[in-house]
């Protein structure tokens, strides 16, 4: 791999199978390119906690199998459905959280700094997501933060398209219930924010 | 509008909100048409868009990179202190063809056929090589031994 100049000309194609063998800069690139959206994911789903571990479990799974991405195409997929498995199966595990719990300040782990616009709004709104069920908040993380069509987030989530419509809707309509009390409050909060 | 393009709208409004760009691309243009008829739909979808839009967002973060390259480099130094490498052990190779070597052999054999039809050698052999075999013309109670029975009937064998 040469230099930075170069290598935003080279394709996922060959940096993967640069990957393939053991070219640790290229894999860089490949971290570099994709581990925002991949953060995004674990961070959204797990409210903070192991969101590190999870994307450190997808990047490593792609440096030892990186020919499990038969087209290159498909790499963001394939990463979207892998970190989406590892965040389900470690919020499986763990305690049921709040995102009100996610350290929002240094905790002593490396990278666990997380800048975040902390309104009473935003903190109302993190609540109630972190309400929702792992799922509901996975498809919601997929499909309306990260932009992933219905197709791309029916395969990341092993799902059928139809189902994914249904578990948005029923996010969308779980989160408004659950601010029911507080919702037209919300609405002229964010409203005034932004004006 | 039909019932159905009507449900259609609703379910992609309840799930994908009130923007028509993030609508299935494959709905986006007919759903736009009848959109207009669907205002409280589009006003509710629009709240809950709002509202998503205020959840907090992590930033990138730099040291989650750096602790996944670091734990690469990590694996590769143990896939390399792995590799253990022996000296090469050179095979010595024959410098003649297997076929040369075969060759006596196979004249040997062609030697043994040519003497044993001519049988050139039979008086220097034991006879239980060179002796008389038995025929497909044989008498079978010969082989047998039946042919033998009367006289070993007469011999004292008691």
């Amino acid at each position: 791999m040469a230099g930075t100049a170069a290598q935003t000309a080279v394709s996922d194609a060959e940096l993967l199978a640069a990957v393939s063998r053991r070219d640790d800069k290229a894999f860089a690139e490949l971290l570099r390119r994709h581990h925002g959206p991949v953060y995004r994911v674990a961070w959204r789903v797990t409210g903070g906690y192991e969101a590190e571990d999870i994307v450190q479990e997808t990047f490593v799974k792609l440096w030892h199998n990186p020919a499990q991405v038969r087209d290159a195409s498909l790499l963001r997929g394939w990463l979207m459905r892998v970190v989406s498995n590892a965040a389900i199966d470690r919020g499986r595990r763990r305690r049921p959280g709040s995102l009100d719990d996610a350290p929002d300040v240094p905790d002593g782990r490396p990278g666990a700094e997380i800048t975040m616009e902390r309104n009473s709004a935003a903190r109302a709104v993190d609540g109630a997501m972190a309400q929702l069920p792992e799922r509901q908040r996975l498809v919601l993380a997929l499909v309306y933060f990260e932009g992933l069509s219905n197709i791309e987030a029916a395969a990341a989530m092993d799902s059928s398209v139809e189902a994914v419509e249904s578990l948005l809707s029923r996010a969308r309509r779980s989160l408004k219930q659950s601010l029911a009390g507080e919702w037209r409050g919300l609405l002229q909060s964010i409203a005034g924010d932004r004006a | 509008m039909s019932e159905r393009d009507r449900q259609r709208l609703r379910a992609v409004i309840a799930a994908y909100g009130a923007d028509a760009r993030r609508w299935p691309a494959a709905d986006r243009a007919a759903l736009t048409e009848i959109a207009a008829a669907e205002d409280a739909a589009f006003d509710k979808a629009r709240e809950i868009d709002l509202i998503l839009s205020s959840a907090s967002a992590p930033q990138d973060d730099e040291r989650s990179m750096t602790r996944i390259l670091q734990a690469i480099e990590a694996d590769r130094r143990a896939d390399d202190s792995k590799v253990l490498t022996f000296p090469a052990i050179g095979r010595p190779r024959s410098s003649i063809s297997p076929w040369l070597t075969a060759l006596p052999l196979a004249a040997s054999l062609a030697i043994g056929f040519y003497f044993g039809a001519r049988g050139t050698l039979d008086a220097i052999l034991p006879a239980a090589i060179v002796g008389d075999v038995a025929a497909v013309g044989d008498d079978p109670s010969d082989l047998s031994g039946v042919s033998d029975m009367e006289e070993l009937a007469g011999d004292d064998t008691t």
